[in-house]
């Protein structure tokens, strides 16, 4: 191989080809989708994110929770996501239609994200978790975000919004620790993960029932 | 067949006059360049490893630091990646690079002050990406992480960097091609193509969100699994048979590893991914299997190498970097084909395997070369011996064994971990738990390994200072500087 110009043209080549497979094709393919009307509730999916979630979508990317936890299930037969309760189905590419970026992830050092927000029974206790992680969930390795809040004097009256730590967390007798927007926010987005939608892609197996099938073609009723 | 490195004649003062450069004429030439930015590219990594050690603390004592939000967890991690991908990988194995073309080709740099401009730009691009990460203000894509701010002063850097290696290689007065030039040139006619791309679509804007997870995945696995490795496998062909004194056993080899790896590799990076179409899935499988064959190519290539003609003459010290790293290399490819089959990724898919997976290729091989390279040519450039002969040997074994601590414990936590995740009885804690004392056997290694670069980094500022007494002291003014030897 002592031929600059024929190296050359074998690299372009290569190169050329990569480039149509998993640059041009994809944008071609994926980049028309929209969104697309639900066949049960006639709605379209997926909608945009309300503005504080919006907001709440940059904390999560600029702090970087995508290094730890993923945002996408797989199939059952690719792993025990589903069985965990992470989701119902497999997250696809109309999941993430109006993520800025898609925060898939890699690695996860903490639990998929995905459809969290069908966890998140206790609000309040989530910003607790979010301002000292170890208060609610025992030895947790998730770091604190103590710069999404505020610790300040207690006032006259006590903010409602104050969070109800106990122990070793709770701030010195006189302070209160209160969400800032951006703790309000990354909840507003984390409560706004859910992807729990049957599409023709991706569907979701309808739960068997007792019912008997509909016989055709009498007028007889149902019998249950 | 077997060709061996053109053997320039041996480093003296005043070499015999001779048509072509002279070896020490050339490096001679090239000190201050590259000087530049081996000090920088050194740093940065010392700076990276130093954010690395900080994050794998963090990850046992996650409390620690954490009102400062520019040292999170999730800043500093990509931060680190950045810096060594960017300000260490990139920067040095451009540097070998040059190094390598104008050594082979027997010439000077050509355009010795475009390529300082050249690297200022792209140090300052790494620098407002370094301090844009830990500020937040980072694009969330892996591998791609710096703002749009800093394309222009990257891209603009590279292009300057890339027309100087192109002018430098065209004219050589030697005209063969050696196996290293052909790595070196994919490299670089590489880059430009895929940041360009990734640069304008991910940047602007206007893409569509469903095709952003494969445009960066495909952008961050050219880098890494291309470009980068590429310049490392350009250097690996010319110091391993240069360091062990015998000729490259199979040139064959290396045309054979060289294309396929060309062909198969850039369809890599969605093994461990689910969310994308299943086609861009099913080709990276096929992908990472088949990069084994290369892998192993070259890797047996190194082998014969070494092994050839018996025990003497003795390889130079410098060559264990190189054995380490093609053992990392081989080791990656068996795993990385190993792991991207579906019925084991049931198991090692998003655990610590992959982090592993990734450190070995992005440490174990390309770091460890262009360590190794480093350590080989700096004397070179400067015509001076290391100045501390006690500081040689520690970094050597520092490094290695800091970068088979990073490596192989993580591999294992996340098999084990993985284990545990796939059977759904078993609680998400207490599965991940089971990784923790691998992750901590990972922490001292990164810790050795930081201690290692810090240590070659004081090394070459007295380096420098000495170089500086040398050349430019009164003293020497009468002794020998024909050429700017000194």
């Amino acid at each position: 191989m002592n031929q600059g110009p024929l190296i050359f043209v074998g690299i372009f080549f290569t190169m050329t080809l990569s480039w149509y497979g998993f640059v041009f094709k994809p944008t071609l393919d994926l980049g028309q989708q929209a969104p697309v009307k639900l066949e049960e509730t006639s709605q379209l999916y997926p909608a945009a994110r309300p503005g504080l979630a919006q907001q709440g979508a940059e904390i999560y990317r600029a702090n970087g929770c995508v290094t730890c936890h993923s945002q996408q299930v797989r199939d059952a037969k690719d792993g025990s996501d589903k069985a965990r309760g992470w989701g119902a189905r497999l997250t696809v590419a109309q999941d993430y239609l109006f993520d800025h970026p898609p925060q898939l992830g890699q690695v996860r050092i903490g639990p998929d994200l995905a459809n969290v927000s069908t966890r998140l029974f206790d609000l309040k206790n989530q910003l607790i978790h979010l301002y000292a992680p170890r208060a609610v969930v025992k030895g947790s390795s998730m770091p604190p975000y103590p710069f999404l809040f505020e610790v300040r004097k207690i006032g006259p009256t006590p903010s409602a919004d104050a969070l109800a730590l106990t122990g070793a967390y709770a701030p010195t007798a006189g302070f209160e620790v209160v969400p800032k927007s951006e703790a309000y926010s990354l909840l507003a987005y984390l409560s706004s993960l859910r992807s729990e939608v049957s599409l023709y892609e991706a569907p979701i197996p309808k739960p068997p029932t007792n019912a008997v099938g509909t016989v055709v073609g009498t007028n007889a009723p149902i019998v249950q | 067949m077997s060709v061996s490195v053109p053997t320039p004649s041996l480093d003296t003062c005043a070499a015999a006059p001779s048509p072509a450069t002279s070896a020490s004429e050339v490096d001679a030439s090239n000190a201050i360049p590259l000087y530049g930015i081996f000090m920088a590219g050194i740093g940065w990594l010392v700076l990276g490893s130093i954010l690395g050690l900080i994050a794998s603390v963090k990850l046992h004592a996650p409390a620690l630091l954490s009102q400062f939000p520019a040292l999170t967890y999730g800043r500093l991690i990509p931060a680190q990646n950045t810096i060594f991908l960017y300000g260490f990988a990139m920067q040095i194995g451009l540097g070998i690079a040059i190094w390598i073309i104008s050594r082979l080709g027997r010439t000077k740099i050509v355009g010795s002050f475009a390529w300082g401009i050249g690297a200022l730009l792209w140090n300052v691009g790494v620098f407002i990406g370094f301090i844009s990460i830990l500020s937040g203000d980072w694009t969330g894509l892996n591998r791609f992480e710096m703002p749009a701010a800093t394309a222009t002063p990257l891209f603009v850097g590279y292009l300057l960097f890339g027309i100087v290696a192109l002018l430098t290689f065209k004219a050589r007065t030697v005209r063969d091609l050696y196996p290293s030039m052909w790595f070196i040139l994919a490299s670089i006619f590489w880059f430009p193509w895929i940041y360009a791309t990734a640069s304008y679509l991910l940047h602007s804007g206007f893409l569509r969100s469903s095709a952003i997870p494969v445009i960066s995945g495909w952008y961050g696995h050219n880098f890494v699994s291309v470009v980068l490795l590429n310049l490392a496998l350009g250097a690996s062909y010319y110091f391993i048979p240069k360091l062990s004194h015998r000729p490259l056993a199979s040139e064959g080899l290396a045309i054979f590893g060289f294309w396929s790896l060309l062909v198969v590799a850039p369809f890599g990076g969605f093994a461990a991914t689910y969310a994308v179409p299943r086609w861009v899935i099913g080709m990276s499988v096929v992908s990472s299997v088949l990069c084994l064959l290369p892998i192993l190519a070259h890797s047996l290539n190194w082998y014969q190498t070494v092994r050839q003609a018996g025990k003497s003459p003795k390889p130079d010290q410098g060559i264990g970097y190189f054995l380490w790293a093609g053992f990392c290399f081989a080791l990656f490819g068996i795993l990385a084909a190993w792991a991207a089959l579906p019925t084991n990724n049931l198991i090692v898919g998003f655990t610590w395997f992959q982090t592993g997976l990734t450190q070995l290729l992005e440490y174990g091989f390309i770091g460890l070369v262009l360590l190794g390279a480093l350590t080989v040519v700096v004397p070179k450039l400067t015509q001076l011996d290391w100045p501390i002969h006690r500081l040689v040997k520690p970094h050597y074994l520092l490094t290695v064994i800091g970068i088979l601590l990073m490596t192989l414990p993580v591999l294992m936590g996340g098999w084990i971990q993985g284990t545990g995740l796939a059977d759904a009885s078993v609680p998400f804690m207490v599965a991940s738990k089971k990784a923790f004392p691998w992750i901590a056997m990972s922490t001292v290694g990164i810790l050795l390994f930081t201690l290692a670069q810090i240590a070659l980094f004081v090394h070459l500022v007295v380096m420098l200072g000495k170089a500086f007494i040398n050349c430019c002291h009164p003293a020497s003014w009468m002794g020998c500087d024909k050429g700017g030897a000194r």
